[in-house]
């Protein structure tokens, strides 16, 4: 017998097992705790996007591997992660087309207030844009502007949930998770007329309306677009709005609707 | 598998010392509570090798890597129906519960107990840097006899070892996951180590 052997109960401890990370992976993903990600393309270049079962979780400029992960570590914590043949159905056309409504993401780990600033700004279809007093109002908070901004500058899924439609109050971009430049590169790549918005709000219009269907929108709406020239009216607010009798666009809800 | 761990920690708030570990096991139950998702990534992080071990050294290792599968497979689904209310579940010799159900299911369905002795650690060992090639080689049959010795035991003995020793549950903790009295835990203790230590001197029952 080896004269130094320490104790039975230390020799019976170091029987103990670990759990190599293999497993570990293999048993979160068993229970639906692995997001896998990979890697997609999108009108302003690659980008890593990390998803679940119940959807897309991170959107990230990272495509570098290393990067991606720690970038993921940061905002998932120890959560599984596996690399994936493909993106979820759907999510390659979505990020194409910058129609995304339809594709699920899961935003758990997000307050409340986050998830109901993403959730409004989900509503804005492509080619349009809003300011970010207009989410504020629509989601009952019409004094936390500058709130609404924080969240949508922490929007995990960047792309897929348009964050890039919410501009300034005074019709300029503003800031984006991306870059300012990439805002306005995807705003243009859909066909929103930037140049228009700009212009009518340094001359201090925020809506214009149609004469002959007295109903007033956000000068990026599709509807505000088809008016003629001949018909069209400048509105300052909504005050003005109101002394010439007009009515909100059901499309762009230039007077938030309530909830 | 629910009432038992909840039966569990009532008793131990009343008679067991709270310590560090207990304070650790309580933030845990706290995570869970309060995001089952996030707390459960922790949960296999702070429980898995004590589930591992339990499963490779009660049961038989081929089988154990299934058996931790399905340990925490099981723990989840528990988990996502308890709606947040996780007071009074003592998370350890509970999930020691679920692996050893399946453990013993697992001797049922094949019909004999666990057998083979393993030959693993050794390469862990010999890549130990902190210590010398004497040290290493001595150390890995030493580790590996004890791992066979233990399979010999009468399953009670060899439960209660694992479980005690090896897993580092308190006693009460075994006799929780065993359901049986602290006083046969005990006992079963005694008689296993005496069986071992006069095994590991005697050369001569060394491989039976």
């Amino acid at each position: 017998m080896n004269v130094t052997a320490p104790p039975l109960t230390t020799r019976l401890a170091a029987l103990r097992l670990d759990l190599d990370s293999d497993q570990r992976d293999r048993i979160l993903d068993g229970v639906g705790l692995c997001d896998r990600y990979c890697v997609v393309d999108t009108p302003i270049g690659l980008r890593t996007i990390a998803f679940n079962d119940r959807g897309v979780v991170l959107v990230s400029a990272a495509v570098d591997t290393d990067a991606f992960t720690e970038e993921f570590r940061s905002r998932r914590g120890n959560r599984a992660l596996r690399s994936a043949d493909r993106p979820p159905r759907g999510v390659v056309t979505a990020l194409r087309t910058g129609r995304g409504r339809t594709v699920p993401t899961d935003l758990r780990s997000l307050s409340e207030f986050q998830r109901q600033v993403l959730a409004a700004a989900r509503d804005i279809p492509a080619g349009e844009v809003r300011p970010y007093q207009w989410i504020a109002e629509r989601i009952g908070r019409p004094k936390a502007v500058r709130a609404v901004g924080t969240a949508l500058g922490a929007n995990p899924v960047p792309l897929i949930i348009p964050c890039h439609r919410v501009i300034r109050g005074d019709g300029r971009c503003g800031g984006y998770v991306f870059g300012g430049q990439q805002k306005e590169a995807l705003l243009r790549g859909e066909g929103a007329n930037l140049e228009v918005v700009a212009d009518l709000h340094g001359r201090g219009i925020r809506y214009v309306a149609s004469a002959t269907t007295g109903v007033f929108c956000h000068p990026s709406c599709h509807q505000a677009r088809r008016i003629t020239p001949a018909h069209r009216v400048l509105v300052r607010d909504r005050a003005e709005a109101d002394r010439l009798g007009l009515s909100p666009c059901r499309s762009c809800q230039p007077v938030p609707v309530a909830a | 598998m629910g009432p038992h761990g909840r039966a569990a920690c009532t008793a131990c708030n009343r008679s067991g010392p709270a310590g560090v570990h207990s304070t650790v096991v309580a933030q845990l139950n706290r995570r869970l509570e309060s995001d089952l998702d996030a707390g459960f990534v922790d949960l296999v992080d702070e429980m898995g090798a004590m589930v591992v071990s339990v499963a490779s050294r009660v049961g038989d290792p081929s089988s154990a890597e299934e058996i931790v599968q399905e340990t925490f497979v099981r723990a989840y689904r528990w988990l996502s129906s308890q709606e947040g209310d996780l007071d009074g579940l003592e998370i350890r010799p509970w999930l020691a519960s679920i692996t050893m159900n399946l453990v013993r299911n697992e001797y049922r369905r094949r019909g004999r107990r666990p057998t083979v002795p393993l030959a693993d650690r050794s390469a862990e060992v010999l890549a130990d840097p902190g210590r010398s090639v004497e040290e290493r080689i001595v150390s890995i049959d030493a580790t590996d006899r004890l791992a066979r010795l233990l399979t010999c035991l009468p399953v009670p003995q060899r439960e209660a070892i694992v479980l005690r020793h090896v897993a580092g549950l308190t006693t009460r903790q075994t006799a929780v996951v065993m359901d049986c009295p602290t006083g046969t835990v005990k006992s079963h203790l005694s008689r296993g180590l005496a069986a071992l230590r006069s095994q590991l001197t005697d050369p001569t029952q060394e491989s039976p």
